[in-house]
């Protein structure tokens, strides 16, 4: 008895070394327990191949005792992992099919629309504007990493917000807009302003009107505030966006005020915006003349229009505080109004460029961070 | 009982509005002008050339005669034309015969039909034109640039006899079977050039609600200027697609440029300064219409393309 027992433990205990199959049977009965209901509920990301490898992997593993249950172990840490990690990239993919999807829509859209088209009164496309949601995501939060201050000071039932201008392309009119949508869903949705230049190039033109900008103009300016809407507007216009990269962030001439005399007429608070990262990451390198294309030039960017990753920030100001009887009264006549109006311009000039020069005190790397 | 007078009764407009007027309660009787029409229940019909010199005196003897309350002037050509000075004549200077004898005549009240084309496609053009945006035409355009000066004349006869009630209607293109104006050429052609790159907002029409239109102010207090537009706005190219045509997208210094060269060999008559309208916008705002007249149209522009198929 005791010698069966002996021999019973030992060449159970030998065993081990001399014949891996019971053992392994063992643990592989003793792990299979926990691992059917692991297994059980994966099936569909971990396929077959898991459930075999404990059986098959010992069995060529034998002789050595104790490495197979490190290696297990690490076969079923690693497995989740690669599991993980191709689910991981299996959403990856899906995410950047996703979004040259909607590059592709977008294009699209600005070469013509299809049949069923729905637009509203000033060619923006809400279907296209939600079609493109996953390459706007994917741009604001993964790529440009848009970090914003003072969203809060956007009052409602319309306000004029007043953004520098940068970068070889005007994509800051769209970050700002989602800025709005993201941070201030109370809000109706804000249409930016563009100016002519930007509006009637070829397909560029078409395709920012589907998305939502409007044709910088006192009239639709009036309307747009007049429907609640916040409203963004870069003063600077074409200067702003046509200035070489060596002057980037150096705020060019604000128009003649227009923006000013709109809100003294309609009664809109001025809020001044700074936005930080525009300038690198559609850093203007040259222009070509394409007259021929009906445009003043073309932009030479690094990468076409494909923006380099740089971080954005983007800082609104509270509303710029206007004298008490020009509040009340509204736009004042004559020459004493002129004056007002350049005042009124400075003062937000002088806002943007101290949240300006904060924002790139604050920054660190340009492109990461 | 209205006594209704009609210029131009086998024109566009004219073909729509005289059936509606003869089955109208409110109508009694119906003098048709021009140089085609015919008499029939309730119609009379007199032969008229309004190019003629003397045409004035004419109308007024008619239009006195029979003792005329409301004028629809609708003789304006929208088809093709034999020469562009034969319908600056039956446009401009009829019109011109026409209002001088509407006042002598002691007419009440004149209604005449225009299109929103007459502010010009422009990049400086405001997302919804109001009724007193400038009237910028469009170049060379002789159908366009007749209209503008036609509403010059309105203006200006407005301003001289504040006792005739003059109702001016700006439509937007007008679509429908039977509508045969620039526009409808263009969206029935298999292949609608358009200019790459630019796909500008376009409204429409439909011709039953233009028709409407003009009916609707038969008795109502109506004077001044109204856009008639569809509620909907539509880009170009999606208006090419409803009306069952393909867009045919050239570079918009080419498609000029050969535009150019055609009307150069005397090979089309098409000036190319209405290349504007494919490229900018020229989309009025209809608010007016509605909220004063009460007049809703009832067809979409989708719809009104639609009804160029059938």
């Amino acid at each position: 008895m005791p010698k069966r027992v002996v021999l019973g433990n030992d060449p159970f205990e030998r065993g081990a070394a001399a014949r891996p199959a019971a053992p392994k049977a063992e643990p592989a009965a003793t792990v299979d327990p926990t691992p059917p209901p692991t297994k059980a509920p994966r099936p569909a990301q971990a396929r077959a191949p898991r459930p075999r490898r404990p059986e098959g992997a010992p069995a060529s593993v034998k002789p050595p005792a104790s490495p197979p249950e490190p290696l297990q172990s690490s076969a079923e840490e690693t497995a989740p992992k690669l599991q993980g990690w191709a689910a991981n990239a299996n959403q990856e993919v899906g995410r950047a099919l996703a979004v040259l999807r909607s590059a592709a829509e977008a294009v699209r859209a600005g070469l013509g629309s299809p049949a069923d088209v729905e637009l509203d009164v000033y060619g923006g496309d809400a279907k296209l504007q939600a079609a493109v949601a996953p390459l706007a995501d994917f741009l604001y939060t993964r790529w440009f990493r848009v970090s914003v201050e003072g969203a809060e000071h956007v009052p409602r039932g319309g306000a004029l917000l007043v953004a520098n201008h940068a970068g070889a392309l005007p994509i800051d009119g769209p970050v700002l807009h989602e800025v709005l949508r993201r941070s201030r869903p109370d809000l109706p949705p804000s249409r930016w302003l563009v100016e002519d230049q930007v509006f009637y190039a070829p397909l560029l033109g078409t395709l920012l009107n589907r998305l939502g900008a409007v044709r910088a103009s006192p009239e639709n300016a009036t309307r747009l505030l007049s429907e609640g809407r916040p409203v963004c507007v870069f003063p600077e216009g074409i200067q702003g966006i046509g200035k070489p990269f060596r002057e980037r962030y150096r705020l060019k001439r604000f128009g003649r005020g227009g923006f000013v005399k709109l809100a003294l007429r309609t009664g809109a608070p001025i809020l001044p915006v700074a936005i930080v990262g525009g300038e690198e990451s559609l850093p203007l390198l040259a222009k070509l003349p394409a007259a021929f294309l009906g445009m003043p030039y073309l932009p030479v960017t690094p990468l076409g229009p494909i923006p380099l990753p740089a971080k954005w920030s983007v800082r609104i100001g509270p509303p710029l505080k206007l004298p008490a009887h020009l509040a009340v009264a509204g736009a004042p006549a004559g020459t004493e109004a002129l004056g007002m109006v350049e005042d009124l311009v400075e003062q937000t000039r002088r806002h943007i460029e101290e949240m300006l020069q904060e924002l790139l005190r604050a920054r660190g790397a340009v492109f990461s961070g | 009982m209205m006594r209704v007078a009609m210029t131009g009764p086998t024109g566009d407009f004219g073909t729509l509005l005289l059936p509606r007027l003869r089955e109208d309660g409110r109508v009694g009787h119906i003098l048709t002008l021009g140089t085609r029409g015919a008499s029939g229940p309730r119609v009379v019909h007199h032969r008229v050339d309004l190019t003629r010199y003397d045409v004035e005196s004419e109308l007024v003897d008619l239009l006195r005669e029979a003792n005329v309350e409301v004028l629809y002037h609708l003789a304006f050509l929208h088809g093709r034309t034999r020469s562009a000075g034969f319908a600056h004549e039956v446009e401009v200077i009829g019109t011109l015969h026409v209002l001088a004898a509407a006042a002598r005549a002691g007419v009440k009240k004149l209604v005449v039909p225009s299109y929103t084309l007459v502010y010009g496609a422009r990049p400086e053009n405001p997302a919804l034109l109001q009724e007193e945006a400038p009237l910028h035409g469009s170049g060379a355009s002789r159908f366009v640039s007749d209209r503008v000066e036609v509403e010059k004349q309105l203006t200006a006869f407005g301003k001289a006899h504040p006792e005739v009630e003059v109702t001016v209607f700006r439509f937007a293109p007008v679509l429908g079977p039977t509508a045969d104006n620039p526009a409808t050429r263009y969206f029935r052609r298999p292949l609608a050039p358009t200019l790459l790159g630019f796909d500008p907002l376009w409204q429409a029409i439909h011709e039953e609600d233009a028709c409407a239109a003009l009916l609707h102010v038969l008795d109502r207090p109506s004077a001044g200027v109204f856009n008639v537009v569809s509620a909907d706005v539509l880009p170009l190219s999606a208006m090419v697609a409803l009306a069952g045509s393909r867009a045919l997208p050239l570079p918009a210094p080419l498609a000029r440029a050969i535009l150019r060269g055609l009307n150069a060999a005397g090979i089309t008559a098409t000036p190319a300064s209405l290349l504007d309208y494919l490229h900018y916008a020229c989309i009025a705002d209809g608010t007016r219409c509605r909220e004063v007249l009460g007049f809703v149209p009832r067809h979409s522009a989708r719809e009104a393309l639609q009804a160029l198929r059938t």
